[in-house]
């Protein structure tokens, strides 16, 4: 059986860490669906710079948290925020590929 | 956020706990570099005067301080000045005599470069090391203050406190650690309130004030107002906002180490929080902001239907982008996003399949803005009158839904100082003033 991080998450956002990151927050409503995840070894950096296209070295964090049930994932923003290539000058919209991966767990 | 209004049910609700601060963020560099690097206010003066009235007429009343952080969005010195308008027509308006703290956070840029060349600014991670050359076309640099300095501005008495630019959580951080609370508990505190109901579960955001209540081993944190209720996984999702490190909050002189903090339901939709523990750098260091300016922009927004089109799409926005860098010999920086494909999320996107219809948002930044305008004209044609392999359409490719179909959006700015700096002491590069308006 299998789901997906979107399905098993109950908070799934990205936004700016200053200007020049970006950073996604994933929580569980409960302690046994963040250990599921947590446990299940699917997060990790090179899944990230897969989901997005990026180098590993880009992927400057990624860090569990237990009593908050939270997991942080922070990036290197494509373009600094606001600058002229930029296109997300929150990056509250850059959470999108993460809702897709799946995850190895019944709950 | 002051300038953005707030309900009035919780407003009442909260002041009727008789807290001792009320605090308010004014500011961010979230909006972009525009707000730093032009001295742009995000709020309206209209709007702002509105807020800040209705918080001084409760705080007066309750004899308690107010302290605004980020004062008109920068934190500049020409934002400080703007607030300390505002407030100044206020108490004329209803006779009242304020005292006003002020605290400024500009920084002048010979100071700056004396703290380069004395080895005492760092990148944080992604910047590239400052130069003397980017201070000097910096427009604004400010520094981001601690509880120090707000500290520093409480102890003068004040009615309110006119913060410049601030790290969010001092605003409410800081009246607590002047009282002796732990810091780790006060600043974990002050991130949690800065962006109000945000770390509750109702949808109410951040316009919704929250009280915080501090004790020698906990904190507890919610609104007497009903359907705000907080958990502790939406005020654990709070502590970690905007931050890249979940267990670690970053700030002046040290960081609040959260790995050990507990989140515990309180009664009546409020949450308990203990364990968080400052931990003090050997070096007191600041984050520096500065903006400068790029260049001046001009923007088409236009659609497309057509299937043959939106297939030869790349083909096309190639071979324009081609022919513009060749007709003009200035430095310019043109870009086209698709929505509709991959607008929202360029390089990032894993799917960038176009959809039945395509967005498209040319952006054109130059040295001038009759620059910019006259490249956009000459790329809009250039698209509208391409013939690409297979075109059935001849008359135009694209849909405008604006008449004229070019917008001159003025100057642009861009990020320059994201650094940190080393402090001799907090007071280093801040002034605290005081005086009396009526």
């Amino acid at each position: 059986m299998s789901t997906t991080l979107g399905e098993v998450a109950s908070i799934l956002r990205s936004k700016n860490a200053g200007p020049y990151l970006l950073t996604l927050d994933v929580f569980f409503d409960s302690t046994e669906a963040f250990n599921q995840v947590k446990m299940s070894g699917i997060i990790t950096d090179s899944l990230v710079s897969r989901c997005y296209g990026i180098d590993e070295s880009d992927v400057i964090n990624l860090g569990w948290h237990d009593s908050a049930r939270g997991l942080k994932i922070t990036i290197v923003r494509p373009a600094v925020s606001g600058s002229p290539g930029d296109r997300d000058v929150y990056g509250c919209q850059q959470h999108a590929p993460l809702l897709g991966v799946k995850i190895p767990i019944d709950i | 956020m002051l300038g953005f209004g707030f309900p009035d049910d919780s407003f009442e609700m909260n002041i009727a706990l008789n807290p001792h601060v009320m605090g308010i963020d004014a500011g961010s560099t979230d909006n972009g570099p525009h707000n730093l690097g032009g001295g742009i206010v995000e709020a309206a003066r209209s709007t702002t005067a509105d807020d800040l009235r209705r918080i001084l007429t409760a705080s007066r009343s309750r004899r308690i301080p107010v302290v605004i952080g980020s004062a008109g969005t920068s934190g500049s010195d020409s934002g400080v000045e703007w607030m300390l308008d505002i407030a100044h027509e206020i108490a004329r308006e209803c006779g009242w005599s304020l005292r006003i703290a002020t605290v400024r956070s500009e920084l002048h840029k010979d100071y700056v470069k004396r703290k380069l060349r004395a080895g005492k600014i760092r990148s944080l991670g992604p910047e590239e090391p400052l130069s003397v050359q980017t201070i000097e076309e910096t427009t604004h640099i400010v520094g981001l203050m601690g509880v120090e300095q707000i500290v520093d501005a409480l102890d003068l008495e004040p009615d309110l406190v006119i913060a410049g630019r601030s790290c969010d959580a001092a605003i409410f951080a800081s009246l607590a650690i002047r009282e002796g609370y732990p810091k780790g508990l006060a600043w974990h505190m002050g991130q949690i309130l800065e962006c109000g109901a945000m770390c509750s579960e109702a949808d109410h955001g951040a316009a919704e004030p929250m009280t915080g209540i501090i004790r020698e081993d906990h904190f507890t944190v919610g609104s007497p107002k009903r359907s705000t209720v907080c958990s502790p996984s939406s005020v654990a999702a709070q502590s970690f906002y905007e931050e890249s490190d979940p267990a670690r909050l970053n700030l002046p002189g040290g960081h609040v180490w959260m790995g050990n903090s507990r989140f515990e339901q309180a009664q009546d939709g409020w949450v308990n929080i203990s364990g968080s523990e400052w931990r003090e750098s050997d070096r007191y260091e600041v984050l520096i902001e500065g903006a400068t300016q790029r260049g001046y922009r001009s923007i088409t927004i236009a659609g497309a239907r057509d299937p043959y089109f939106i297939s030869s799409i790349d083909l096309i926005l190639d071979a324009v982008h081609e022919t513009t860098a060749r007709r003009f010999s200035d430095d310019f920086d043109l870009d086209f996003v698709v929505y509709g494909r991959d607008g929202v999320m360029g390089h990032l996107e894993p799917t960038p399949i176009p959809a039945h219809e395509v967005g498209l948002l040319i952006r054109v930044v130059a040295g001038s803005q009759t620059l910019a305008d006259t490249i956009i004209a000459f790329v809009r044609s250039s698209i509208d009158h391409f013939k690409y392999p297979g075109i059935k359409a001849t008359a135009a490719n694209l849909a405008y839904p604006l008449a004229p179909g070019t917008l001159s959006c003025g100057p642009v700015y861009e990020f320059s100082v994201h650094h940190l700096m080393t402090l001799d002491s907090p007071d280093e590069c801040f002034e605290v003033d005081v005086g009396s308006y009526s």
